[in-house]
């Protein structure tokens, strides 16, 4: 496993993505799963990452969608994965909090020099409730380029203004 | 007593239970996965008349290990069927689930919880994983299987060039064999430039190169392998095979 630092993993999930294999146009549904992927590269080209989107057919709201750092000739790496509401997740590097809803998870330094399953710190967020705010948001943080391209159906506008909005 | 009070009973009272659906349950206990996140227990009552509590994940541990290991060959689905039978946990589409009398339950979530630890931990298998053991595969054959021809390890064959190492190197008259393993692209392009380099120098040597997987190199680096190595594996399987034979034809 390379030794990232934490100044690398933030750049490698902030860097300018470009998509080289977009999403299928629609799920494949396997194993009681949805599950749908693309591969993408960094705009400078120095590196390739792999985003798999996964939605629990029984319970909508158990999904994770990671992206996957893949270095040539290394052991690849999950950057990070945003959650839906499956449970509790327990916090054992950085702090000991205990999270209950949707969170997202962030491979650390400090869980690597551990030697920890990466991505074992997560934080709660406020960005999403649904798999669809939570696709839009992941695609923002990990700044695919003309994500719409590829996701129509999540940044088609709604014709009425917003469910559940004031206008 | 409900089933949920006695299993709180059994636990003493360190779980909780949560409803995820009508009928089904969500175990809140101290068991987590690597990552933090709690193991995914369900509860429900299957509604047969049996008796029995249904403890199943509705195909979280599959859905969760798919992140990074698919079970996806029939190798791998003997292997996942086996875990599972040997631990007595059932699947249907992807849902593993163990039925017991309520009397029962604390030992089937134990148990419960622990095949889902063990079918998480198959990514443990996964290629770049195993792939990381070739140098030590390779090196471990060559030291039990090849001793006879006296392999010295980590040789430079060229003394002021210690970035042109070369990995093993049989004392074989008339000329010596330099052996390298190539896991990836960056290794075989090492190895090319080793042999044209030792190739300029004049040195007399014979060189072989095993592959991990030949097959999978881009074209362009097969193609200039081939040029610059004497003998190639195109895997440690077509090694483990054929060295011996190879090694004799060339002591010969």
């Amino acid at each position: 496993m390379r030794a990232y630092t934490q100044q690398e993993l933030d750049a490698l999930i902030g860097c300018p993505k470009v998509v080289i294999e977009p999403p299928r146009p629609t799920m494949i549904a396997e194993s009681g799963q949805k599950r749908n992927g693309l591969k993408l590269r960094s705009e400078d080209g120095a590196d390739e990452f792999a985003v798999f989107i996964r939605i629990n057919e029984d319970f909508h709201e158990n999904f994770s969608i990671g992206l996957r750092h893949l270095p040539i000739g290394e052991e690849s790496a999950i950057l990070l994965r945003c959650n839906g509401d499956h449970g509790v997740h327990q916090n054992q590097v950085v702090n000991a909090d205990q999270i209950d809803g949707v969170h997202i998870h962030y491979t650390t330094e400090a869980a690597l020099q551990a030697g920890m399953k990466l991505e074992n710190y997560a934080e709660p967020t406020s960005a999403y409730a649904t798999y669809e705010d939570a696709l839009r948001h992941f695609l923002r943080i990990i700044n695919v380029i003309h994500p719409e391209l590829h996701f129509p159906q999540i940044y088609q506008l709604p014709l009425f203004g917003e469910v559940g909005g004031d206008r | 007593m409900s089933y949920t009070d006695l299993l709180r009973a059994q636990f003493n009272n360190q779980v909780d239970f949560r409803v995820k659906r009508p009928g089904i349950l969500q175990l809140i206990a101290p068991l987590y996965h690597e990552d933090g996140d709690m193991i995914d227990i369900f509860l429900e009552e299957p509604g047969n008349g049996g008796g029995t509590v249904r403890v199943c994940d509705h195909a979280m541990t599959l859905m969760r290990l798919s992140y990074s290991y698919d079970v996806d060959t029939p190798h791998k689905q003997k292997v996942l069927r086996a875990l599972l039978a040997e631990n007595r946990v059932s699947e249907d589409n992807g849902n593993l689930f163990i039925d017991a009398p309520p009397e029962e339950l604390h030992a089937a979530v134990l148990q419960f919880a622990q095949v889902v630890a063990k079918v998480s931990s198959m990514g443990y298998f996964k290629r770049e994983i195993i792939r990381g053991l070739f140098y030590e595969q390779l090196a471990q054959f060559v030291e039990e299987e090849l001793r006879q021809y006296n392999p010295g390890k980590g040789i430079l064959p060229l003394p002021e060039r210690d970035d042109l190492e070369v990995d093993f190197q049989f004392d074989i008259k008339p000329r010596p064999i330099y052996l390298f393993g190539a896991r990836d692209t960056a290794k075989v392009r090492l190895a090319t430039i080793s042999c044209l380099e030792f190739q300029r120098h004049k040195l007399p040597f014979k060189s072989f190169v095993v592959h991990e997987d030949f097959e999978t190199l881009p074209r362009k680096d097969q193609s200039r392998i081939t040029s610059a190595a004497d003998k190639q594996f195109i895997s440690l399987d077509d090694f483990r095979q054929n060295a011996i034979q190879v090694l004799e034809r060339e002591a010969a």
